[in-house]
């Protein structure tokens, strides 16, 4: 089998009658087999059809993970068409870009949120032929010509008398080269670029990694990391279809962490972020208990797992196993992690728990995966080269890669694709790292992020920002350097954690940017930024200023790519003046600052660390 | 959201859904209402304005029968009552929310959803006490309901949280989702807005303006933030120590002297511009 339609008929024949997606709705789960997952996308590709898409159309799908999504990507696929996913969140400038980087024609969206911001957009783009939503609300009053509701094109497709021969007929016409996704990288220092993957690229990322890892039909996932994200895309439906494993969708983007705790999955994915936040919460909670609770948490807790093998028993039944149950991990065999750079203290704390962390390592040009974690985990590398993929490192100390998982090129853009392939038709990844004595990939930085003092050292700002976030207080952190005399950083706080600190210790605020403003909380951040200095080896490597950005730094925002990730040249270029005022002021000064978006002046308070 | 285009008049040849009398609402001697009367049109939204003290929160106690009038009648329905009585209004479809929030602090959001569905239960107490047959049924039903307005208040993450533990502007959310679990087809809101800070006042007038469009419920609010009031009302009704002032559309009520003067100060050309 050689595409995603293939293995999703597949799933169909052998295991018809099993679990395929669910999705929360109304407070219940609502489940759907194979045989009803592959029935819906039968209909779907009538009523497509009808509507006017065929071979070739690019169809962007923007919203969250939910059964009506994946099977509308299906269905795309069967007709030949090319589904784009975009992030829900998306407006304005960064969608527009997007959107005028491709020639959709086609949209399907969630709701009134995004179907709004198309229609903002088409102002400027050429108007797509319709839109399809998939939750009506506040949608009664838009063209219903242009304007389609999904399950509306659902009962047009039922009643389409064509039935299965059309069906068989458009997916039997689907071939290995043809594009099954068209992607966009996420953008950390460039602006995002353009990606198409072939149903070949994602089959052999998907089944590779499933056969690598066990994966099987009695799996389940949680599906909540964005499908916009190639290594979320990987770990949801083309794992699903490959592997026959379940997806769960939750009911909404609040409710991530009831459903995860309902669902009790066996497989979890996440990026970095989320890990941290599981983290935060548990350390959160802890720090409130009293008692027995709180004793035995610090007993067991500092235990090493290897210690005695009574005492790690014991720890197990009082502590981790209901600290693990009450966020939904009890059940969990595997647990990626992927898409950012990850911290020794994270993977400590759930190898505490006893939950073994397996980094992923892939590139969107790469349909989300070069390597892998299977047997040894740690923050320190990334893990194997996956078995369809080969690495090498270059003379710059590059990581270049090849294999069947790697794209043809970007969309119409000649002169991108002749800098990232070598002559030999090896993919420059952009990532600066080396490979281990015993085969392992270490990912150090992004070639482009590598700054140099003014002295000349260089240092890796990556590295140092995520033992910044180490900090129970720090949600966020900026380091820029290059050619000053120190290394500054610029933070936003973790407001849930410091909001429960300011009120145990009397500390009045309002809001989240009154909190940026108060001493005690500035004091309490620069102790944080001592104790991470203490931890560093490298005198260059301490930053030596700080100053608490005023909000939090959001996808929506601009601050950080959809994945929640830094995009570092974006900010370091608005911060410029910024980061010149702050070289050069006391401990405790005041600099001003200018916010790009609303051109209001602000004063932020420069602390110097000791 | 499409922006809402205030420059047309009050179209009063549209069904008067609720009239208001010639009431009159005293307590000892004091007059709370003084001899007002006016129209609430069907399919609006009906803001009623005053400085504080002008009577506005007895006028909806008249109309949903918390007050009785000493004199004047309310027609609802196609019937003239003089009294309206709680049990009466509350089966003909008007339900409200309450300026200080009303709700059971002690039991979850979905259980106070849920509350609004017991009008609409037929099974009696010794039926729910062994809970075969009917009330199982009703409540699969009832729950339905109010598993779809928690849906269309945004509420689904706080489903199973105990309501003391919100802030006021969420609590103010699920008292309104109470007030729809009854389906009414006139939902008075005293003050759904108070003490909100910007995000939550765009929040609360997204609803409001949804309930009214999806819904087709007529709506009457009492509200002060006048920005609000004018972008999201069809019909304002001034009041000022008991009696009604202005009766109008939005813009004819910004253009109003006597309101000008009595409810936004004499200066108020200035900051009804500034509010607007």
């Amino acid at each position: 089998m050689e595409t995603l339609i293939e293995y999703l008929n597949h799933q169909k024949k052998t295991r018809g009658n099993l679990l395929s997606i669910r999705h929360k709705h109304l407070g219940i789960w609502q489940n759907q087999t194979w045989t009803e997952a592959v029935g819906e996308v039968t209909h779907l590709v009538h009523g497509f059809s009808k509507i006017g898409i065929g071979r070739g159309d690019q169809v962007v799908v923007t919203g969250f993970n939910t059964p009506k999504m994946t099977h509308a990507i299906a269905a795309c696929q069967v007709l030949g068409a090319v589904p784009v996913p975009i992030y829900g969140g998306l407006s304005g400038i960064i969608l527009s870009y997007i959107i005028n980087k491709i020639d959709a024609s086609y949209a399907i969206a969630q709701d009134q949120q995004q179907v709004d911001a198309l229609i903002d957009l088409e102002k400027r783009t050429s108007p797509l032929k319709s839109i399809i939503y998939t939750v009506p609300r506040g949608l009664g009053n838009y063209d219903p010509q242009r304007f389609l509701d999904y399950s509306a094109v659902i009962e047009q497709g039922r009643s389409l008398p064509a039935g299965e021969n059309f069906y068989q007929q458009c997916c039997d016409a689907v071939k290995p080269d043809d594009t099954a996704f068209i992607m966009f990288s996420s953008g950390v220092d460039t602006m995002p670029r353009v990606v198409p993957l072939s149903h070949k690229n994602v089959v052999s990322s998907g089944s590779t990694f499933a056969k690598q890892n066990g994966i099987n039909d009695q799996d389940e996932l949680l599906s909540f990391i964005p499908i916009s994200d190639a290594a979320g895309l990987l770990c949801s439906q083309i794992l699903s279809y490959v592997s026959g494993m379940s997806l769960s969708c939750p009911e909404s983007s609040e409710t991530v962490l009831d459903n995860l705790r309902e669902v009790g999955p066996s497989v979890l994915y996440g990026t970095p972020f989320v890990y941290k936040r599981i983290a935060d919460l548990i350390y959160e909670r802890i720090s409130l208990g009293r008692g027995l609770a709180r004793l035995f948490y610090d007993k067991y807790m500092s235990l090493d797992n290897d210690n005695d093998s009574r005492l790690s028993f014991l720890g197990e039944v009082l502590v981790k196993s209901p600290i693990r149950d009450l966020y939904g991990l009890n059940h969990l065999r595997m647990a990626f992690i992927g898409g950012d750079a990850t911290s020794e203290e994270t993977f400590n704390f759930f190898a505490k728990l006893n939950i073994n962390l397996k980094q992923i390592y892939g590139l969107t040009e790469c349909a989300g995966l070069v390597a892998t974690q299977i047997h040894q985990q740690t923050a320190t590398h990334v893990g194997q080269v996956v078995d369809s993929m080969e690495v090498k490192i270059d003379s710059n100390n590059e990581i270049l890669c090849r294999g069947d998982n790697v794209f043809n090129g970007y969309y119409k853009d000649e002169a991108m694709n002749k800098q990232v392939f070598t002559a030999d038709g090896w993919l420059r990844s952009g990532d600066f790292g080396e490979i281990t004595p015993d085969n392992h990939v270490r990912v150090l930085d992004k070639m482009a992020a590598i700054g140099k003092l003014k002295d000349g050292t260089t240092f890796r700002p990556k590295a140092i920002e995520s033992a910044i976030k180490t900090s129970l207080h720090i949600e966020e952190a900026l380091v820029a350097g290059d050619g000053y005399d120190e290394l500054m950083a610029i933070l936003c706080i973790a407001e849930h954690p410091i909001k429960t600190w300011a009120d145990r210790n009397n500390i009045r605020f309002t809001n989240y940017e009154s909190l940026t403003k108060l001493d005690p909380v500035l004091d309490l951040i620069g102790r944080d930024m001592q104790q991470v200095n203490r931890k560093m080896a490298n005198e260059a490597t301490m930053v030596k200023r700080f100053i608490v950005y005023r909000r939090h730094w959001t996808p929506q925002t601009g601050e950080l790519t959809w994945t929640n990730k830094l995009r570092r040249s974006l900010l370091l270029e608005g911060f410029a003046d910024l980061i010149k005022d702050m070289s050069q002021v006391d401990n405790k000064q005041l600099v001003s600052y200018q916010d790009p978006s609303t051109h209001e002046m602000y004063k932020l308070q420069v602390r110097v660390v000791t | 959201m499409e922006t809402m285009n205030n420059t047309k008049s009050l179209d009063t040849s549209r069904e008067v859904f609720l009239a208001v009398n010639n009431i009159t609402l005293s307590f000892k001697g004091v007059k709370a209402i003084t001899d007002i009367s006016f129209n609430i049109y069907k399919g609006e939204i009906c803001a009623i304005i005053g400085p504080n003290g002008a009577g506005k929160s007895s006028m909806l106690n008249v109309i949903n029968g918390v007050y009785y009038a000493q004199q004047g009648t309310v027609t609802f329905n196609g019937k003239k009552r003089h009294r309206m009585r709680v049990y009466d209004v509350a089966r003909e479809g008007i339900a409200r929310t309450f300026q200080n929030i009303a709700l059971f602090q002690g039991m979850t959001v979905l259980d106070n959803v849920m509350v609004g569905r017991n009008m609409k239960m037929k099974s009696t107490v010794l039926e729910q006490v062994f809970y075969f047959g009917r009330p199982c049924r009703e409540e699969k039903i009832h729950r339905r309901k109010a598993e779809e307005i928690i849906e269309f208040l945004q509420i689904q993450s706080l489903r199973n949280m105990p309501v003391n533990k919100l802030p006021y502007g969420l609590q103010k959310r699920v008292e309104l989702g109470r007030a729809l679990a009854t389906e009414p087809r006139l939902l008075l809101l005293d003050e759904p807005m108070a003490g909100m800070n910007f995000e939550e006042k765009k929040d609360m007038s997204c609803f409001i303006m949804e309930i009214n469009r999806e819904f087709g419920t007529t709506i009457a609010l009492i509200e002060h933030d006048m920005g609000v009031v004018m972008d999201i009302s069809d019909h304002v009704v001034v009041m000022d120590y008991g009696r009604k002032i202005g009766d109008g559309s939005p813009e004819s009520i910004k253009n109003n002297q006597d309101v000008i003067d009595a409810y936004l100060g004499t200066s108020g050309d200035k900051s009804v511009a500034k509010a607007v």
